[in-house]
């Protein structure tokens, strides 16, 4: 049994839709609820150790973000997707199963304002640290930034 | 006398080591590194916003920006992902192009790095050796592609020339004179002691943590997990070619130093593999698409090649308008830094640029 077949059937109630691509890409939709079940689950029984990536993406009626995770020696990636609420978008956050996405998740709350639940230092990353809004959402307005003078600090 | 010992330290942005605009937040306690942050954004421009903006033809020449030293894969990954929206089959000389020029590329890449690193360690005469070896890579590049340095060689559908008819004689000769400047730097570097032992057992990254962290590229074969995109996840044939994929298992400064110098001899031998196969073609076949689809298919992709850092990728969202809806750029880099911090912590000052070194750093592709 390969390890899409296993993880639908496994957590066959908690999967919300499967698709996959011809470039071996495998896109789970799952609720945010579930996500660190299935994320352990992948990581301890699927051997899925490699992190990828972690992005955000602002559909105008939901957010949606993705988790990349990989494996050495093969070309498959699961993706997990899971779409939050776009006026209070709290997910939970799989830093602590993979270290590597730390900074990805930073950044994603850094430039479309998700929030991570349980990172352990959700900072802005990219942008300053006193830039306004989050500047990859779709009602982003460009405001020229307050530069802090010398006598501010 | 007071007896708090701890002071901060502030490395970079303007440090000779650090390779580009970023900096690194040290607390310390004499020479001994106790806490470190980095901090990164000083050149982040926008990319993702800036391809969303643009068609996708007009968004690859802005991706060979991304990183100065090595242009021609970040053109080609976003090209690739791009193919894979509009689903496209690209002429079989095209690919073998592409081929070539993307291991000439890794070449220059590691090149550079070589000169960087030592230079960070203090072998200063060691910075002119390699630019002499990427010199000849580059003009390798200029005769295929008219450009030294960003080339915009890569097209969605194929690339935009030909090799030139003498190419093979100065592929021959130019790869006979980067092997003997090649053995002539190694034994300058490798038969001073002084490397080895600034090298050796300093900063040890295992292979779970390798994994952990995602890194990809020589770091991951540093810690000896033998990973590659040309062979996990074939791209432009690289499954038709024969070549190895250079591990240590050290997991230390040395290792990762190691792998890229035996990576530049596997990409020669995959260079003259790959003009093999385009010299079994046809001189008359296409080396691009004639015609391109209107429009752009709806949906998303994320595809991914082996740049000399690691794994390149672009993923796009398409609406089925001209511009992607999102774009999301995964860096090697930006996987390899993050094991640094726990890297240098507890290690000594004088350590850092050594392990610094060894992943190879560009902030251009770190920040966006």
């Amino acid at each position: 049994m390969n390890f899409e077949e296993k993880l639908k059937s496994e957590f066959s109630d908690k999967i919300l839709g499967y698709e996959n691509d011809k470039f071996f890409r495998h896109y789970f939709t799952v609720d945010n609820t579930n996500l660190i079940d299935i994320a352990n689950y992948i990581k301890h029984d699927l051997g899925f150790t490699l992190a990828n990536m972690c992005l955000g993406t602002d559909l105008k009626d939901k957010m949606e973000i993705i988790w990349y995770i990989g494996k050495p020696n093969i070309p498959d990636l699961i993706a997990l997707k899971v779409h939050v609420d776009r006026e209070n978008p709290v997910v939970s956050s799989l830093t602590n199963i993979w270290s590597g996405l730390d900074w990805h998740e930073r950044e994603t709350y850094d430039l479309v304002g998700i929030n991570f639940d349980q990172h352990p230092d959700l900072r802005r990353l990219l942008m300053p640290d006193n830039w306004e809004g989050h500047p990859l959402r779709e009602d982003y307005v460009y405001r020229k930034p307050k530069y802090r003078q010398p006598e501010d600090y | 006398m007071s007896e708090k010992t701890e002071m901060n330290l502030f490395m970079g942005p303007q440090h000779p080591a650090m390779h580009g605009l970023w900096s690194l937040r040290l607390t310390i306690d004499g020479e001994t590194v106790i806490d470190a942050d980095a901090q990164i954004g000083y050149l982040h421009r926008g990319y993702e916003k800036l391809l969303t903006n643009r068609s996708f033809e007009q968004g690859v020449p802005i991706t060979d920006r991304l990183c100065y030293v090595e242009s021609h894969s970040w053109s080609t990954s976003y090209v690739h992902s791009i193919e894979g929206i509009y689903d496209l089959e690209v002429p079989e000389k095209a690919n073998w192009l592409r081929v070539i020029t993307l291991e000439l590329q890794r070449i220059a890449s590691h090149c550079l790095w070589l000169a960087a690193m030592s230079v960070d360690i203090g072998a200063l005469t060691m910075l002119i050796y390699p630019m002499n070896a990427r010199e000849l890579i580059l003009s390798m590049l200029e005769d295929i592609t008219g450009a030294r340095l960003t080339y915009n060689y890569t097209k969605i559908g194929g690339v935009s020339a030909d090799l030139s008819p003498n190419f093979t004689r100065k592929m021959e000769s130019s790869f006979e004179e980067f092997n003997r400047l090649h053995y002539q730097f190694l034994d300058l570097l490798e038969e001073a002691q002084i490397f080895r032992i600034r090298t050796r057992g300093i900063g040890i990254l295992s292979k779970e943590d390798a994994l952990n962290y995602g890194t990809t590229g020589p770091v991951l074969r540093g810690s000896g997990v033998a990973s590659d995109i040309r062979k996990d996840d074939p791209y432009f044939g690289y499954d038709q070619l024969k070549f190895k994929i250079p591990i240590r298992t050290e997991g230390d400064s040395y290792a990762r130093y190691r792998v890229r110098i035996e990576e530049m001899q596997e990409s020669i031998n995959i260079c003259w593999q790959a003009l093999d196969k385009y010299n079994e073609l046809k001189s008359s076949d296409p080396f691009k698409l004639d015609k391109l689809p209107r429009r752009p298919n709806e949906g998303e992709v994320y595809r991914r090649i082996e740049s000399g850092r690691g794994e390149a990728g672009f993923y796009i969202l398409s609406d089925g308008k001209p511009q992607p809806y999102r774009v999301k750029i995964k860096s090697p880099v930006f996987n390899n830094l993050q094991p640094l911090t726990p890297l240098i912590i507890g290690g000594k000052i004088a350590d850092i640029p050594a392990i610094m070194g060894s992943i190879d750093l560009c902030v251009g592709d770190l920040d966006r």
